[in-house]
């Protein structure tokens, strides 16, 4: 119980001093997550007004409030609900999912006071089992490459829209796809430099809190928002600006900033 | 009984965790089929009727089960968190059996 109520503390502090939101719904929401839920229970999720934890089974998986990344990970989808609404299902779901990896990972580093240079990057690193051969859930520096089990099988996860992949499982790949955007943002905030909140996550929380973000955006909208929202932060032709446009084109989407800037009108 | 039982989402895509388990409850331990039999029925598996699609949310699992018994079939889903108890503890046995059959 106790990790789940600092994680979920140290998780509220981020948002506070970092983005000076006042909780999920930025009016001070109670935080109330469930722990122990169900038996044996190999997972945590979101259900709209609750984060709810399980044990894990003990084989496979250990407790899901061991790392704090993903204790930040349900609590940011909190937030995503709250200010984008972004509609679970196909693009738009992996944006809504990689935006909880985001928050998770820089969660993680502002515990740990980590550069983003530094950072592992990794979202569950500590909760597969020793006799799970992986290291993770998902590798937001190099997606598709944390686990390679024979139970588990191995890490869809593309990191180029080339490997963009089309399904009906998953909410439409939501956990899958999630690895374009995931990597696009460790692209801007190691190219960047420093702490990956001081100007990448900046800029990824205001893009969320962007009324042009509808809850139905694609990853191209979504990458000129950011490149929109860099330039509105740190000024056109800023090294915050070129590194978000490199960061997108790396993983394969061409970004447009007439494009959001017409979005005003 | 046959026990199609399938469980999807959840906090990460895991491929080899997301297919679907038939499980021949005579090819279970006698106290595994006595079991699973006990909660289909404490369950009243053949006259409920769930087909949600969770509106809000992140991260929730799926389940979709088919169970045919003789006459009797039925096929449901559901998404966490599974509020009738009897149905939650179904899901919960038969995520065991999906363990120990892998
Ligand atoms: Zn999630």
């Amino acid at each position: 119980m106790d990790e789940a109520y600092d994680g979920l503390g140290i998780t509220y502090d981020f948002f506070w001093n970092i983005f000076e939101r006042h909780s999920i719904d930025d009016e001070g929401m109670p935080l109330q997550g469930i722990v122990h839920f169900g038996k044996e229970y190999n997972n945590a999720f979101w259900d709209g007004q609750k984060m709810t934890f399980g044990d894990g089974d003990n084989d496979l998986f250990k407790r899901f409030t061991i790392s704090l990344d993903v204790i930040g990970h349900e609590l940011a989808h909190g937030v995503t609900e709250d200010e984008a609404g972004l509609v679970y299902f196909n693009q738009a779901g992996a944006l809504n999912e990689s935006m909880s990896d985001v928050f998770g990972a820089m969660v993680k580093q502002y515990k740990l006071n980590q550069s983003s240079d530094k950072a592992d990057w990794l979202i569950g690193a500590e909760l597969l089992s020793e006799k799970v051969s992986g290291k993770a859930l998902r590798s937001m520096s190099d997606p598709g490459s944390a686990y390679d089990d024979p139970i588990l099988g191995k890490d869809p996860q593309p990191k180029h829209m080339n490997d963009f992949v089309n399904t009906f499982e998953d909410n439409g790949g939501v956990h899958i796809n999630s690895g374009i955007p995931n990597r696009a943002f460790y692209l801007a905030a190691t190219n960047i430099g420093g702490f990956a909140w001081e100007r990448a996550g900046k800029i990824w929380y205001e893009t969320l809190k962007d009324a042009r973000l509808r809850a139905n955006t694609g990853f191209k909208r979504f990458a000129n928002l950011t490149v929109y929202n860099a330039i509105r932060l740190f000024g056109q032709g800023s090294v915050e600006e070129q590194a978000v446009q490199n960061a997108w084109n790396e993983v394969g989407i061409k970004t447009s900033i007439k494009e959001p800037l017409q979005y005003a009108h | 009984m046959l026990i199609d039982f399938k469980s999807d989402g959840g906090i990460a895509y895991f491929p080899g965790l997301n297919r679907s388990k038939l499980i021949n409850t005579d090819s279970l331990s006698n106290e595994d089929s006595m079991k699973a039999k006990e909660l289909v029925q404490r369950c009243r598996f053949f006259s409920i009727t769930y087909n949600e699609v969770p509106q809000r949310g992140a991260d929730r699992k799926t389940y979709t089960i088919s169970i045919t018994d003789g006459d009797n079939k039925n096929i449901i889903r559901v998404s966490d968190p599974v509020e009738d108890e009897a149905l939650a503890d179904l899901i919960s046995f038969l995520n065991k059996l999906s363990r120990k059959a892998r």
